[in-house]
């Protein structure tokens, strides 16, 4: 699997279980990619030295603000990073909520990695559509 | 000749009737002594009647002195019956008087019968002169002898006044004895008529009136006012008899409406009697002899000797006999009855009865049968149910560790490709697996035990440890909802004996009950709030508190009913195991509207190691 040309991607990661998120930013890693992880939404918004990411993966359930309320907020800014929904509740109404406003994915905890990484590849290698 | 032959025959007549009707009534029923004596008098009377026409119609001496004599005594006998009559029905009076009675008049009739007397001479006249024709009403003629009077003549009245005496002390004692007026009435009549007898008798011996003797009028009269008397009871017997089958009546339309069979088994005959409802319920036909055997016979075989048992005891305690027992019958089907019954001894002594009533309840037992059937379906169901919600806690759960093995893997491979491989990423990949994979093991050794088990197992153990977990099992629900879960578990909180699996199965239906509760909230106001603290003596108590529009007070008693629900797809049975389990662990629980907002589910369990007194 080539992974040249990914080196300079950075990805957010916000996942509220830890070994979840450790092994996300692993496969990131691995595949050459800049992943940062933080445990919840708020910590995300907290974090001022972030860069500005290339893609964001967002889980769905979070303690506090969701990862849906954070990509609404996101777009509400203007900030058109493009987001890919991780959920371990695969609910038709969370399902819904999610794919509501701009998102590149929805996958389960439970999907192969294999799946997010094309996901991301996809989107970085092609010029950011409008929404 | 005239009216008198006609009168005279009909006092007798009706004093016939009078003693034939009493002395009917006497031999069959007790006691007999009164209405024999009565039939006696009136007989005695019918005599006396008779021999008053006679005498009127002669004037030959020979011939009225036979009479006369016979009259004499039939007036005897007829005095003296009344009298024992009158004593034995009224059950007081002096015995002298009584005595006194046959005594005098006993005296005065010697004079009758006294040897070498001769014809005429008696009681009445020493010796009769003459007889003349005498003319009374309507021209009637009859014949009066006139004689020489007897002053001996004055015992007879004597007597009648000895018995004048009698009956009125009597009549006084039986008032004063709470007869009310009947003895004043009775009493007063008798003595009426015998003053009456008396004084004619009297008028028509000193010639004073010119009538035949009149004494069997007036003794019909005195006997007209005793079979009053006499026959107030026969009328109210008879009264009481159609009253008594009034009542029967009555009691036959009851046991009709209600359904009821009724019946009577003599033990010592062994023999039953059962109404027609009673003999259908059975299959019994309606002239068929039924005992104990046929009765037995008749049921299902599986219930002849608990049904055999159930009368044994109940003739051995000599209490109520209740038993449900099932009748097969010929289309294969089964009636259930009820039979309630009791013994009681019968009225003559050492014969036992018992009686009772049968009711057909099959209808009934079938709804209970079929409500059983119901509630054990749904048992399973709301286990099945609650195991649901308790899986797919579970299974969010277990997509946290299955996902991150599958990226650490994945990672693990894409790592492998570097050149060098970075053996330490290697290695905390393997660790990580490890972890995960344990995690993944105890998620599924939860479900295991939830589906598993079916007793309830106690052991101590930590209410704020089975709060935590069971917030972890509802936070994806709560997050996905946007409900604010929070736990609250006072510090150095008592261990609490419980069956972790139940409790948590109740702890979250009742947080999922809660965030229903709060979804019609705006999100900001969607709370919930699970907390634990002590809770009086010995026990912890647990609440669930919601913060949403709380519960209509006339749904807080019915909550925990099987089957009754607010939601509109809910079966309504997760608070009713919720409170099964609860009270399986000797807890209570009870809901509550909160003074603020929302409502309140709180329940107390037992705290480990306290003795408990129940």
């Amino acid at each position: 699997m080539a992974i040249s040309g990914v080196g300079n991607l950075c990805i957010g990661v916000v996942d509220d279980d830890e070994s979840l998120r450790r092994s996300v930013a692993r496969l990131l890693r691995a595949a050459g990619m800049q992943p940062m992880t933080y445990g919840s939404a708020e910590e995300f918004r907290a974090d001022a030295g972030q860069p500005r990411f290339d893609c964001l993966v967002l889980d769905v359930q979070l303690p506090g603000m969701s990862g849906v309320d954070l990509r609404n907020e996101l777009a509400a800014e203007g900030d058109e990073t493009p987001v890919l929904f991780v959920t371990a509740h695969d609910d038709p109404s969370v399902r819904a909520e999610a794919m509501a406003g701009p998102c590149i994915g929805y996958l389960r905890k439970t999907d192969a990695g294999s799946e997010l990484l094309n996901a991301i590849r996809r989107v970085v290698s092609l010029p950011a559509r409008g929404q | 000749m005239n009216w008198m032959t006609i009168a005279w025959p009909m006092v007798a007549a009706a004093c016939l009737t009078l003693g034939m009707i009493e002395l009917n009534i006497g031999l069959w029923q007790r006691p007999r002594a009164p209405r024999l004596l009565f039939a006696l008098s009136a007989f005695t009377v019918a005599c006396v009647a008779g021999l008053e026409l006679a005498l009127m119609r002669t004037d030959v001496l020979a011939e009225w002195w036979t009479l006369m004599r016979l009259l004499d005594i039939a007036v005897g006998v007829m005095l003296v019956s009344l009298m024992a009559f009158i004593w034995t029905y009224f059950g007081n009076g002096r015995k002298w008087l009584v005595l006194a009675v046959p005594a005098l008049y006993a005296l005065g009739l010697a004079f009758d019968y006294l040897p070498g007397a001769p014809a005429g001479s008696g009681m009445t006249y020493k010796a009769v002169t003459a007889f003349r024709t005498a003319e009374t009403f309507g021209g009637a003629t009859f014949h009066v002898a006139e004689g020489v009077p007897n002053p001996w003549n004055v015992l007879p009245y004597l007597a009648v006044l000895a018995q004048i005496a009698f009956v009125t002390d009597a009549s006084v004692r039986w008032r004063h004895k709470g007869g009310g007026w009947r003895p004043v009435l009775v009493g007063g009549a008798v003595v009426f008529f015998f003053l009456c007898g008396g004084l004619q008798a009297a008028l028509v011996e000193t010639g004073l009136l010119n009538t035949p003797y009149m004494i069997s009028w007036a003794y019909l009269a005195i006997l007209i006012a005793m079979s009053i008397e006499l026959n107030a009871d026969v009328l109210a017997g008879a009264r009481l008899a159609s009253q008594l089958q009034e009542s029967e009546r009555r009691m036959d339309l009851a046991s009709a409406a209600a359904d009821l069979g009724l019946w009577t088994w003599d033990v010592g005959s062994d023999t039953f009697w059962a109404t027609s409802r009673a003999r259908a319920m059975f299959g019994f036909s309606e002239s068929e002899h039924i005992d104990r055997a046929r009765f037995l016979g008749a049921l299902h075989p599986d219930d002849r000797e608990a049904t055999n048992q159930a009368i044994e005891d109940a003739l051995a305690t000599r209490s109520g006999y209740d038993v449900e027992y099932r009748v097969p019958l010929p289309d294969s089907k089964i009636r259930w009855i009820a039979a309630r019954g009791q013994v009681e001894r019968g009225a003559r002594g050492t014969s036992t009865l018992m009686r009772g009533v049968v009711l057909d309840v099959s209808t009934r037992r079938q709804t209970e049968l079929e409500l059983q059937r119901l509630h054990s379906e749904l048992a399973h169901a709301s286990r099945v149910s609650m195991m649901g919600q308790l899986a797919l806690a579970l299974a969010h759960e277990l997509s946290q560790p299955l996902g991150a093995i599958l990226r650490n893997t994945e990672a693990a491979e894409l790592f492998l490709e570097h050149d060098p491989p970075d053996l330490d990423e290697l290695r905390a990949i393997l660790v990580d697996i490890r972890h995960d994979d344990q995690r993944a093991g105890a998620v599924i050794d939860r479900l295991r035990a939830g589906l598993k088990r079916r007793t309830i197992a106690l052991r101590p153990l930590s209410l704020s440890e089975e709060l935590a977990s069971v917030a972890a099992l509802a936070r994806g629900d709560a997050m996905a909802r946007k409900v604010a879960l929070e736990i609250d578990a006072a510090p150095d909180l008592p261990l609490v004996m419980g069956d972790p699996v139940q409790l948590q199965q109740v702890l979250l239906n009742l947080a999922l009950n809660a965030m229903d509760a709060v979804e019609q909230m705006p999100a900001a106001k969607r709370k919930v709030m699970l907390r634990a603290q002590r809770h009086g003596e010995g026990e912890v108590e647990v609440a669930v508190k919601d913060s949403g529009p709380g519960i209509a007070p006339e749904r807080l008693g019915r909550l925990f009913e099987p089957f009754f629900t607010t939601k509109a797809n809910g079966m309504g049975i997760g608070l009713a195991i919720s409170r099964t389990i609860i009270e399986a662990h000797g807890g209570r629980i009870w809901p509550e509207n909160n003074a603020d907002e929302g409502a309140t589910f709180r329940f107390t369990l037992p705290q480990a190691g306290v003795a408990r007194s129940s």
